[in-house]
C-alpha cells in the first residue's frame, strides 16, 4: 500500500508534505480528509512556516505509545521559549492536536507561574488597560498573591 | 428553592452539654441561626441581611453589539472606538474584524484615486486616498493583511515613494524612496509578499538595453526595516518583456510571465529571492497575440502556480503540476458570444475565484471556478473613471495595474511586522494555560489586564479548572487540603494562623468554607425558640449536621440502648423529629465511621465492619444496605481511628490515622486508590492523637475551588448552584430525594418541593 501524502500550506504560503496516516493525528485534518479526500493543499492561514515545521516534526515522531508522554514533554522542553510555545499552542488549537496543545500550555504555565505582573505582560503580550488606581484596588484585595 | 446550606451543631467536650450552636446560610436572603442555651430552653438568633441587589441587566450582550458593529462601515466603526473601552476592545478584536470580513477588490485608476469593489454589497466605493490632491502617479503593488502597498511617483521627476496604506483606518506609513529607474523606463519588476516568514518588498530595476551592467535588485525587509540593493546575476529584460511587472511570490520564489521577442512564447521567470538566482521555466503551450497578453496572469490555485489564458469567449486556467502545465479549468463566458473584448483585465483571487474587469461594457464579472458559476455586476456611471483612464488617450499604454483583493483589517501599517506575529493569543490557549496554574499566580495575573481578569473570573473557567480538594481540618494548626488529582497535600493559607483560635469547619459551599472560630462572634443573631432539647437521652455522633432538602440531619447515639437514631430538624419551622437509623450494632470504635452523606439524592450512612464498610441508604420507608465495600489490606481488621467522609458521586474518603494514608473509594466503579501521605501531613494526625484525642477536629469536607467572594455567596449561588446540580442530575437519574421525615412536617415538605421533584412522596430506590 502506497502511503498517501498531504500538503499543508502555512500562512506565508510555504508548502509542507506529510504522510496522511501521520497527519490525521490532527482532528482538523482528519475531518478534512474524511469530507473531501483532501486531494489538494490544506491551507493553514494562521500558522507560520517555522511553527508548522515544528508541528510536522511532532507529527512525524516515531515513538512507542508508552514513551510518547515523555517524548511530548521533551519536545516542548527543548523549545522552552514562550513565543515559540504560544505559536505551537495556537497551531495545535487550530489543528486540534490535543496532546501537543496540553503539553505546550503546561510548559507555558510552568514558565510563567513565578512571573511578576510586568514580566507576564511582556511575555504574553498583554496591554495593561487599567489605571494605576484600579490596579492598586486589585493588588490590595489579593495582597497575598503578589 | 435551593436546598443547600451549612448545618451545624456543637456538642462540646462532654455528652450532656447544653450548649448548642448552629449556623446556616440559605440562598436568597442570608439567615444566620444560632442557639445559645445555658438553661433548658434553646434560643435561636436569626439575622437577615437583605442585601439582594437588583439584578437589572442594563448591559447589551456582546454578541448583539458585535452583530450591530459588524454591519457598520469603516467611518462609524472608527468613531465608535471612542465610545468606551469595552467597545474599543470589541472593535479591535481581530476575531471581530475577521468575522466582519469585508473583502474588497481594489481597482486602481492611476491618477484619480483608489476605488474598491465590494462584491457582497455589489457596489463600488471610492476609497479615501491621502494623496489625492498631489500629482502623483499611483501604482498598487499588492495587499497583505488589509494593508496596501502603493508606489507613488511625481509625474515628471522625483523619486518613487513606497507607502503602506490601510484603507480602513486611513493610516499611512512611508517606507522608503527609490530613485526612478533610468531611461524613463518603468522598473521592470515589483513584488510584495511573504518570504521565509518575513514580508519583503522587491523592486527590480531594469537597466538600459545598451548598458552592459546587470540589473539592480532592491529588497526591503519589513521585519528589519532595511533596504538592501543587490546586483543580480542576470538581466531580466533580455530578449523579451514582462507581461505584468508585479511578480507573484510563492514559497520564497518570485514569478513573472515574460514574453519573448523572437518566438512570442510565454515563459516564466523564477527568482530565488534569498540566493538571487534566476531560472527560467516553460510556460503553458498557448498561442499568444497582442490581445490576450493582458489576460495572461499568474495566480495560485490549490497551492500551485497557475496561469489564466483567454480564448475567444472565455478563458482557461493552466495549473503547474510536478513537471508540466495542464489545463484544469475552462470557463466559458456566454455573454461574450461574439468574442471577448480586447480590454479584459483578469485577476486570479483566492479560493478559485477569478475577477474579470471588462473595460468596454463597464462590467465586472466574478467567476467561481470550483462551483462553475459567475456573477456580473454592471457598474454605475460613477466608476467609469476606473475604465476611462485606462482606455482613453495617452493613458492607453500606461499600466494602472491589475485589481487586487484585500480584506479589511485594523492592522496599523507601522506595526505590520509585529502584528504578523499574531499579537493576540486565542482565549482557548490562554484558558488552557491558566487552568494549570495554582491559586497564587492566578490571583496575581488577574491584575495583568482586564481581559485576563474576565477570563479568570469567568465561572465556567473555574468550573473547568475544577480542582476538587479534600479539606483536612487539623484544629489549631491550620487548614490542609488533599488534592486527589495531583496526589499531594497542600497547606492552605489560613488567615487566623497567628491567633489562638480553635477552628472548626462546618461545611463548604461553592468553594467557600464556613469556619467557626471560638471566641469570635460574627454578625448579630435573632432568637427563635425551639420546642425540643437536642441532647436529651443521647449525644450527637457528629456535631456537623447534614443539610438535605431543607432538613438538617444529625446522627444521635442513644444512651440507653446504644442505637443510632437520626434527628431531623425542619429549619423553617424549628420542628425536630426523630427517625430510626439503620439497624446496626454500634461499639465505641465504629462510631467515628458512622457518618451521614448523600448518595443519588438520598440520605445515606456509612458503617464500618472489621475490614471494610457498608453504605446504608434511606429508602421510602426504611434503610437498606446497598453497598458493601471491602478494604482487603485491612485483613486483620480496620484500625479504630478511621475517619470516613461520604463525598459526591459515590466516592468515599477514608482517612487512616494510624498508617497515615488516605483511601479514596469509588462505590459505583468498585475500586479504590490509596495515597500514602508524606511526613508533612503527620500534623493532621498527630494533633488528633496527641493530648486532645477526644477533641473532634471535625470531619473531612470536599470543596471545589471558586472565586466566589464570601460576601457575595448569596448572590452567586442563585445562578451558580443550579449549574452544578444540573450537571449532577444529568449524570444520575432525576433525584427523587424527598422522603417523609415525620408526619408532622409533611405539609411543609410539599410546600418546599424542589423543582426537580415531581412527586414528593414517590421514592424510587437506586438500582
Amino acid at each position: 500500500m502506497s502511503k498517501k501524502t498531504l500538503t499543508l500550506m502555512s500562512k506565508d504560503k510555504q508548502l509542507f508534505n506529510i504522510e496522511e496516516h501521520l497527519a490525521v493525528q490532527s482532528v482538523t485534518i482528519r475531518n478534512m480528509v474524511k469530507e473531501d479526500g483532501a486531494s489538494s493543499v490544506i491551507p493553514l492561514p494562521r500558522v507560520d512556516s517555522e511553527t508548522l515545521a515544528l508541528v510536522i516534526e511532532y507529527l512525524n515522531r516515531q515513538q512507542a505509545p508508552e514513551e510518547d508522554e515523555d517524548y511530548v514533554k521533551k519536545f516542548v522542553d527543548e523549545r522552552g521559549e514562550i513565543p515559540t510555545l504560544l505559536e505551537l499552542a495556537q497551531a495545535a488549537l487550530d489543528l486540534d492536536i490535543k496532546k501537543l496543545m496540553d503539553a505546550a500550555c503546561m510548559k507555558v504555565a510552568d514558565l510563567i507561574k513565578d512571573f511578576t505582573l510586568e514580566e507576564v505582560r511582556e511575555a504574553l503580550r498583554i496591554e495593561n488597560d487599567r489605571t494605576p488606581e484600579e490596579e492598586k484596588a486589585i493588588r490590595d484585595e489579593f495582597q497575598w498573591a503578589f | 428553592m435551593l436546598r443547600a446550606g451549612y448545618g451545624g451543631g456543637t456538642c462540646d467536650v462532654c455528652f450532656d452539654a447544653y450548649y448548642h450552636r448552629m449556623a446556616m446560610a440559605k440562598n436568597g436572603s442570608q439567615d444566620k441561626v444560632t442557639g445559645n442555651n445555658p438553661d433548658s430552653t434553646n434560643i435561636f438568633n436569626v439575622i437577615k441581611d437583605n442585601h439582594v441587589e437588583s439584578m437589572e441587566n442594563t448591559i447589551i450582550p456582546d454578541d448583539v453589539v458585535r452583530n450591530i458593529l459588524s454591519r457598520l462601515s469603516a467611518k462609524p466603526l472608527m468613531r465608535f472606538r471612542c465610545a468606551s473601552k469595552h467597545w474599543n476592545s470589541l472593535i479591535t478584536d481581530p476575531c471581530f474584524i475577521n468575522s466582519r470580513a469585508r473583502r474588497m477588490i481594489l481597482m486602481p485608476s492611476g491618477l484619480t484615486g483608489l476605488y474598491a469593489f465590494d462584491p457582497k454589497h455589489q457596489n463600488v466605493v471610492k476609497l479615501t486616498y491621502p494623496f489625492e490632491h498631489q500629482i502623483y502617479k499611483c501604482k498598487i503593488i499588492g495587499t497583505l493583511n488589509g494593508i496596501v502597498l502603493l508606489v507613488l511617483e511625481k509625474r515628471l521627476c522625483g523619486p518613487c515613494i513606497f507607502i503602506l496604506y490601510n484603507p480602513l483606518t486611513r493610516a499611512t506609513k512611508k517606507l522608503f524612496d527609490l530613485p526612478r529607474p533610468c531611461c524613463k523606463r518603468e522598473a521592470e519588476g515589483y513584488a510584495y509578499g511573504f518570504c521565509h516568514g518575513n514580508i519583503i518588498i522587491i523592486r527590480l530595476d531594469c537597466l538600459c538595453p545598451s548598458s552592459d551592467e546587470r540589473d539592480n535588485c532592491n529588497v526591503f525587509s519589513l521585519e528589519k526595516s532595511a533596504l538592501t540593493a543587490r546586483k543580480t546575476t542576470f538581466r531580466i529584460g533580455e530578449y523579451g518583456f514582462l507581461v505584468d511587472n508585479v511578480g507573484m511570490l510563492l514559497n520564497g520564489f518570485l514569478h513573472w510571465i515574460k514574453r519573448m521577442y523572437v518566438d512570442y512564447v510565454l515563459i516564466i521567470l523564477v527568482l530565488d529571492v534569498t540566493e538571487m538566482v534566476l531560472t527560467r521555466m516553460d510556460g503553458p503551450r498557448i498561442s499568444t497575440n497582442g490581445y490576450n497578453l493582458k489576460s495572461s496572469v499568474l495566480g495560485m490555485l490549490h497551492g500551485s502556480l497557475c496561469m489564466s489564458n483567454r480564448w475567444s469567449n472565455g478563458f482557461d486556467v493552466w495549473v503547474k503540476g510536478h513537471s508540466e502545465w495542464s489545463k484544469q479549468y475552462s470557463f466559458a463566458l456566454p455573454i461574450y458570444r461574439d468574442g471577448c473584448p480586447n480590454n479584459l483585465d483578469v485577476c486570479i483571487l483566492e479560493e478559485g475565484r477569478i475577477l474579470v474587469k471588462d473595460g468596454d461594457s463597464n462590467q465586472i464579472i466574478m467567476c467561481h471556478l470550483f462551483e462553475r458559476y459567475y456573477d456580473i455586476y454592471k457598474c454605475a456611471s460613477e466608476i467609469q473613471a476606473i475604465f476611462r483612464s485606462e482606455v482613453s488617450g495617452r493613458a492607453q499604454f500606461y499600466d494602472v495595474g491589475k485589481p487586487f483583493e484585500y480584506v479589511e483589517s485594523l492592522v496599523s501599517p507601522s506595526d505590520m511586522c509585529q502584528s504578523m506575529e499574531n499579537t493576540f493569543i486565542p482565549d482557548d490557549v490562554l484558558r488552557n494555560i491558566l487552568s494549570r496554574l495554582s491559586a497564587k499566580p492566578l490571583m496575581r495575573f488577574r491584575c495583568a489586564s482586564k481581559h485576563w481578569n474576565s477570563l479568570i473570573t469567568d465561572p465556567c473557567f473555574i468550573n473547568s479548572r475544577s480542582r476538587r480538594m479534600i479539606l483536612m481540618p487539623s484544629g489549631l494548626t491550620g487548614l490542609n487540603a488533599f488534592d486527589p488529582k495531583h496526589q499531594d497535600i497542600v497547606k492552605l493559607t489560613y488567615p487566623f494562623e497567628d491567633q489562638i483560635y480553635k477552628c472548626k469547619i462546618i461545611g463548604t459551599l461553592n468553594g467557600i468554607v464556613l469556619l467557626v472560630l471560638e471566641n469570635l462572634e460574627k454578625g448579630a443573631w435573632t432568637a427563635l425558640k425551639t420546642n425540643f432539647r437536642l441532647c436529651e437521652f443521647g449525644f450527637l455522633v457528629d456535631d456537623v449536621g447534614m443539610f438535605l432538602n431543607g432538613f438538617l440531619h444529625w446522627i444521635q447515639h442513644m444512651y440507653v440502648d446504644y442505637m443510632f437514631i437520626i434527628l431531623v430538624l425542619d429549619v423553617t419551622e424549628m420542628v425536630l423529629t426523630r427517625m430510626d437509623g439503620p439497624r446496626i450494632s454500634v461499639d465505641c470504635y465504629n462510631l467515628k465511621s458512622s457518618v451521614l452523606g448523600m448518595l443519588r439524592g438520598s440520605l445515606c450512612m456509612s458503617n464500618r465492619w472489621s475490614n471494610g464498610f457498608d453504605v446504608w441508604v434511606k429508602g421510602h420507608s426504611e434503610w437498606s444496605k446497598q453497598y458493601s465495600f471491602a478494604l482487603p489490606f485491612y485483613r486483620n481488621g480496620c484500625p479504630n481511628h478511621l475517619d470516613v467522609c461520604i463525598l459526591e458521586e459515590g466516592r468515599i474518603l477514608v482517612k487512616d490515622g494510624v498508617s497515615n494514608q488516605i483511601i479514596m473509594c469509588h462505590l459505583y466503579e468498585r475500586y479504590y486508590d490509596i495515597f500514602k501521605c508524606a511526613s508533612e501531613i503527620q500534623a493532621i494526625y498527630r494533633f488528633e492523637y496527641g493530648k486532645r484525642v477526644r477533641y473532634d477536629v471535625g470531619k473531612l469536607f470536599e470543596y471545589v475551588e471558586s472565586l466566589v467572594l464570601p460576601s457575595d455567596i448569596c448572590h452567586i449561588n442563585a445562578f451558580y448552584l443550579p449549574h452544578q446540580s444540573h450537571q449532577r442530575s444529568s449524570l444520575i437519574r432525576p433525584p427523587s430525594d424527598v422522603y417523609p421525615p415525620s408526619p408532622a412536617s409533611t405539609p411543609l415538605l410539599q410546600h418546599q418541593a424542589s423543582p426537580f421533584t415531581i412527586a414528593p412522596f414517590l421514592f424510587t430506590p437506586p438500582p
